[in-house]
């Protein structure tokens, strides 16, 4: 039973930034701008969050110092986004090639950055005291009590309530279901009197956001340090809305899926019968990016893309 | 009227470069700036010493470390250039690299040591090459078969082959005192010739100049061959092609694996080198393989002109490595790498803009002319 909790808290670990950084690339997919700086994103933005907690050390007490940490990261997020932005909206730039400058920019910048500010070290410490023991009630249901109601983290609840809004505006709303439009035709929506620039500008701003509180979530409950990089979890994020084929039902079990592959890969040697199995290290810590690959071969034969993704808008086309 | 078609001809060219000098111009401006925003009593002699390339503090010697950062980018710009000219986004230099590097030690130390002189150096040569193709015939298959996006596919190859190769490195050889590979024999490294006296560098090979033979095949074979059409061609419209009867999918496969064979080669020239290079315990993806992307985009994917890119920027590194002297850190250099990069990216925005600025010109030029002959 002790079994089963561990590997319950750990999958929460990694399903609840999977899903909330899969839901800020859905906004910038389904605006049509493709985002492949996801990782780039989270990187600079947890740098940014995990300085502000320790900027706040001391001013701030409990959980008020994660959630303007939160905040903070997501507004630096927003920062890095807009450059994505002002180059494929503005600038009818390359995305994938906009995105991995990014990419390469922001560990840099933040290592750089770093051990400028730490004289020569780049793993910055991160003082963990928001775990929360029990949440009163809840925690006393059987089994499912013990699994998600103790020793969490208020990020837990964030993240559902963010994947839940989000799902409502772009299904359910007005400004919704011209985003999508956006995303699928745009010279279309342009006909109707969308703004396709306003609304994909919109789309990336909420998406920076979210996606810059995506990378302080991840890498809060799993490490004391932070070390300028996020394991090539952006990528998974990615992966995990192609494997939910942008919609946001399949994307809560795709994000299960791989936060599975995540919980098996960081915590086999914690679970006898992995443990025995006698694979090496580094099968299981490649084990999630090998079943990404499996997972997109069997998705990606037909996949139901925004139309639009990944291709500058241009007026005059029909 | 053919003098005038070879001066608009001589334009679109001169956008290019400039295009590619405005985005080197903003990088180092950037750069500039974060380190007079860090430090600003040492930010100025630490930009100069980028820019100068640390010939100032390291004298002529440096030509030969120079040439020495420049061979591993050049392989991996070229191999870029290719790939991103057959549209195939290929983001798994850093794995194909390390990949490649890994198989040239492995077969100098265990199998072609004994073999005589040209051998023994072109086996471990020709076995990173394989490696390196072999490395990205799986996402070529995903891409070219399954419609798997292949900047994921790439990347997760990465990943893979940052936490294997620590694996295979500790199987076979691991230099636990160092925490580093192996050195590889003597016999088994690339021929120096003339390059010591050249470069005045003891350390100097000829691995630059096998670099600089790979681009100009490959240029050849882009510009001159049936292959490299059809390859351009896939990159402009792959449903085009497919219909004027190319096999798409065939020439994506050719094209990445053409492209990981370039990187893997990058590997091998680096670390088969005299100037002694190792492949580092670390976890982390080879930079190498990054900076051959912003090769390519100074390039405009042109693998002549990377020549010059790779050129240019291992002089950047050069000088970025005497940063720890002023406090600062050399990742500014991949700073630099990335932003510009970034302003590449939309190079044909500015080409265009330049040449509509250009042309405007142009125009009333020709209008005043066209007054004065009526």
């Amino acid at each position: 039973m002790e079994q089963l909790y561990f590997v319950s808290r750990y999958f929460m670990f990694f399903f609840i930034p999977l899903l909330v950084v899969a839901t800020s690339a859905m906004f910038s997919e389904r605006s049509g701008i493709i985002h492949m700086a996801l990782e780039a994103v989270m990187v600079w933005s947890c740098m940014w969050g995990v300085l502000a907690l320790q900027w706040l050390d001391g001013v701030v007490t409990g959980q008020s110092r994660l959630i303007l940490a939160l905040l903070f990261a997501g507004v630096m997020g927003i920062i890095l986004t807009l450059l994505l932005g002002i180059a494929s909206i503005n600038l009818n730039a390359n995305q994938t090639i906009v995105a991995q400058a990014l990419n390469t920019f922001s560990p840099a910048f933040c290592i750089f950055f770093a051990r400028v500010l730490q004289r020569g070290s780049e793993h910055l410490a991160i003082r963990n005291d928001f775990m929360i023991n029990k949440i009163p009630i809840l925690a006393d249901i059987p089994v499912i009590g013990e699994m998600f109601f103790t020793k969490i983290y208020i990020t837990n609840f964030i993240g559902i309530a963010i994947f839940i809004i989000s799902a409502i505006v772009i299904n359910k709303t007005r400004f919704g279901l011209r985003l999508c439009a956006c995303g699928e035709n745009p010279q279309a929506a342009e006909s109707l009197g969308v703004n396709v620039q306003k609304y994909r500008y919109a789309a990336l701003i909420i998406a920076g956001f979210i996606g810059g509180m995506g990378g302080l979530m991840y890498i809060l409950p799993v490490s004391t340090t932070f070390s300028q990089t996020v394991n090539g979890y952006g990528f998974l994020a990615m992966s995990v809305l192609i494997f939910g084929q942008w919609r946001f039902k399949s994307l809560i079990g795709a994000a299960a899926f791989f936060a599975l592959c995540m919980t098996i890969s960081n915590s086999y040697s914690g679970i006898p019968f992995l443990a025995s199995l006698g694979f090496p290290e580094a099968f299981y810590k490649s084990l999630p990016f090998m079943l990404t690959l499996l997972a997109l071969v069997f998705i990606s034969k037909n996949d139901k893309a925004p139309k639009a993704s990944g291709q500058p808008y241009d007026k005059g086309r029909r | 009227m053919s003098t005038k078609n070879k001066k608009t001809f001589d334009v679109t060219r001169f956008t290019g470069l400039l295009a590619s000098l405005i985005a080197i111009v903003c990088g180092l401006l950037i750069a500039f700036i974060i380190l007079m925003l860090t430090d600003s009593s040492k930010g100025v002699d630490a930009f100069l010493t980028i820019i100068t390339g640390g010939f100032g503090l390291g004298g002529f010697k440096n030509l030969g470390t120079l040439l020495f950062f420049a061979t591993p980018i050049l392989c991996t710009g070229v191999a870029m250039c290719l790939a991103f000219q057959a549209g195939v986004f290929n983001i798994g230099g850093p794995g194909q690299y390390s990949i490649g590097a890994f198989a040239a030690i492995v077969t100098s130390l265990y199998f072609s040591k004994d073999l005589p002189a040209p051998l023994s150096w072109l086996v471990p040569v020709l076995a990173a090459m394989v490696a390196g193709a072999l490395w990205a015939l799986i996402p070529g298959i995903l891409k070219a078969y399954f419609n798997v996006n292949i900047v994921i596919s790439t990347v997760m190859f990465n990943y893979i082959e940052m936490y294997y190769i620590l694996r295979w490195i500790s199987l076979t050889c691991y230099d636990a005192l160092k925490g580093q590979t192996r050195p590889v024999p003597a016999n088994c490294k690339l021929p120096q010739l003339f390059m010591p006296a050249l470069t005045k560098n003891n350390a100097s090979d000829i691995g630059i100049l096998i670099a600089i033979v790979a681009a100009i095949i490959v240029w050849i074979i882009l510009q001159k061959t049936q292959l490299g059409y059809e390859l351009k061609a896939c990159g402009k419209n792959p449903d085009a092609t497919q219909y004027a009867g190319i096999k798409a999918k065939r020439t994506i496969l050719i094209s990445i694996l053409m492209s990981g064979a370039l990187c893997g080669l990058g590997g091998a020239l680096y670390h088969l080198s005299w100037s002694g290079a190792y492949i580092p315990f670390r976890l982390q993806n080879a930079a190498e393989g990054f900076t051959g992307i912003a090769v390519a985009c100074l390039a405009n994917n042109n693998p002549m002109a990377a020549i010059f890119g790779a050129t240019f920027l291992a002089y950047l590194t050069v000088g970025g490595n005497y940063m720890q002297i002023f406090g600062f850190q050399r990742e500014i250099v991949s700073v630099i790498t990335s932003i510009i990069i970034y302003f590449s990216a939309f190079s044909l925005f500015m080409r265009h803009g330049i040449e509509r600025a250009l042309l405007r010109g142009k125009k009333k030029d020709a209008d005043e002319t066209g007054e004065e002959s009526v």
